[in-house]
């Protein structure tokens, strides 16, 4: 089977290389695949006999010369969320929950699998990216088990916890006077002048990709079905995107019968230009500066923002952003209602979806899927506050009686009653 | 006024591989009209149309993004480096 990489936008191809963009137009190089061939050599009984990771989709993944890495990544829990479903009015709810990936407990694992293959097939003994927070601890966690050398620049003001689960790794990490986007700029100049693969730089045709394996776990987590309607968090627009292209590519190789899914968007209002995008009509993206707790999702010049605006719109989704206010409660409300501790990017899906569907854009019958991206113990600090008056007492039940007072009852039943 | 530019990786071949390129010009969309007598067929390629900038090419004059100011209008001083690269990263 031939794979090769292409412009969408002028239909330039090449053979794989570490490169990202087309030298004729600019644009932006994309894995391509045979789809007719695949589609007499892929089914459903094929797959589900193989291991329960994300490289059991791999011929529809770049493919790897040094064979199917052995980090056992993705094929993350689909959820049936009932609970918060009665609380949202929405009884075909699901979750899909990445909080739990492995091994760093994000989305990002899945791209790093990808890259880091591909990073491996092309000789690259250096690595490295420009992060949010997730993505280096992805990063960190995988190049040190294949004995990559990783660089890792986050920026200055990134949360603590996701620093910290970075550090822990044998890992070269730097902090950037910057926000991401000056990073970015500095992690594309690192690529023309040093022997390194950036994993969303230069090896970001093979990394993107990493994210369809989402919405292929959720296809066949359903029964080999498409859902009705999706709610994705966005930052660099990249998995929303790819998610469009997973359920384009289930359709095209006769895994599952064509049906439509609309995609909604989910953004911080402090960064939401791919929102702003949808929701304006606009021609081209405006960037802005990052003003938000949502550090994940704090991309203010989104690569694939354009493409993620169009994926939306051309699915009969919408895009909207909340409060960081929202947000948190939305953590919370995940938390209780389901036992999913969300990092903000969740939050934010959550807080989305209520405003979504407010506004009549959702459909509450619908089969919907919330993707949560990443694990709140890397944004505990958040949510901290729920731990400013707790009770301490001495090791008596007379005193243990004491705290037990009426309001922390009536919090504890109302949870219970949802 | 003459101003420094710097084209980036695969950007370069716009300026037919030169390292550096000085130009005068009073604002980054006169200095890029300005290269395209030098470099023909400049700015087709780094341009949407006459007064928007490419969407996955940015330029930076010293360490700011023209996006953030007045894009192709921005004015340029003598001894600015303006660097041209591909804005397709990240994510």
């Amino acid at each position: 089977m031939t794979q090769i990489l292409r412009c969408r936008s002028c239909g330039y191809k090449t053979e794989f290389k570490p490169d990202t963009v087309c030298p004729e137009c600019f644009n932006p190089l994309e894995v391509e695949y045979d789809y007719p061939a695949l589609r007499s050599q892929l089914s459903r009984d094929d797959i589900a006999r193989r291991p329960t990771n994300m490289w059991r989709y791999h011929e529809l993944l770049p493919a790897v010369e040094g064979g199917v890495p052995e980090i056992a990544v993705g094929w993350t829990p689909l959820i049936r969320a009932r609970r918060l479903g009665r609380v949202l009015d929405m009884p075909n709810l699901y979750l899909k929950n990445d909080a739990v990936n492995f091994p760093s407990l994000s989305f990002k694992d899945r791209v790093v699998s990808v890259a880091l293959a591909k990073a491996v097939d092309f000789g690259f003994e250096q690595v490295g990216c420009a992060s949010t927070g997730n993505l280096a601890n992805a990063l960190a966690a995988q190049a040190s088990v294949l004995g990559l050398t990783s660089i890792i620049l986050v920026p200055e003001d990134l949360e603590q916890q996701k620093i910290v689960a970075t550090a822990c790794y044998k890992t070269h990490l730097i902090k950037v006077r910057g926000t991401y986007d000056d990073i970015n700029r500095l992690c594309t100049e690192l690529t023309y002048r040093e022997r390194i693969g950036i994993v969303n730089v230069n090896l970001r045709p093979y990394y993107s990709e990493g994210s369809k394996t989402v919405g292929f776990e959720i296809v066949e987590q359903l029964g080999w079905q498409l859902p009705d309607q999706v709610v994705v968090p966005m930052a660099g627009g990249s998995l929303i995107s790819k998610l469009g292209k997973a359920f384009h590519e289930v359709v095209q190789v006769g895994l599952v019968d064509d049906r439509s899914v609309r995609i909604f968007g989910a953004q911080a209002t402090g960064c939401a230009p791919i929102a702003t995008l949808v929701k304006t009509g606009a021609e081209e993206l405006v960037p802005v500066k990052p003003d938000t707790v949502v550090k994940s999702l704090s991309i203010g010049a989104p690569a694939d923002g354009l493409r993620a605006a169009r994926t939306i719109v051309e699915s009969g989704g919408w895009a909207e952003d909340v409060s960081d206010e929202d947000t948190v409660r939305a953590i919370v409300l995940l938390a209780e209602t389901e036992g999913i501790f969300a990092e903000t990017a969740g939050g934010v899906t959550v807080a989305v979806t209520e405003k979504l569907l407010a506004q009549g854009k959702l459909d509450r019958e619908a089969v919907t899927v919330l993707c949560i991206t990443g694990n709140g113990l890397k944004t505990a600090d958040l949510v901290a506050y729920r731990t400013d008056e707790l009770p301490v007492i001495e090791p008596k039940y007379s005193a243990y009686r004491e705290c037990r007072d009426p309001k922390m009852q009536m919090e504890a039943n109302s949870v219970s009653a949802i | 006024m003459s101003v420094q530019f710097e084209f980036l990786g695969p950007l370069r071949q716009v300026v037919h591989g030169d390292d550096k390129v000085v130009v005068a010009a009073g604002t980054i969309g006169e200095a890029l009209v300005e290269l395209d007598g030098r470099y023909p067929g400049l700015t087709g390629r780094l341009l949407e149309s006459e007064d928007t900038l490419h969407r996955h090419i940015n330029i930076y004059i010293n360490e700011e993004d023209v996006r953030f100011k007045e894009q192709l209008a921005t004015t340029v001083k003598p001894g600015d480096l303006v660097t041209v690269i591909s804005a397709i990263a990240g994510g």
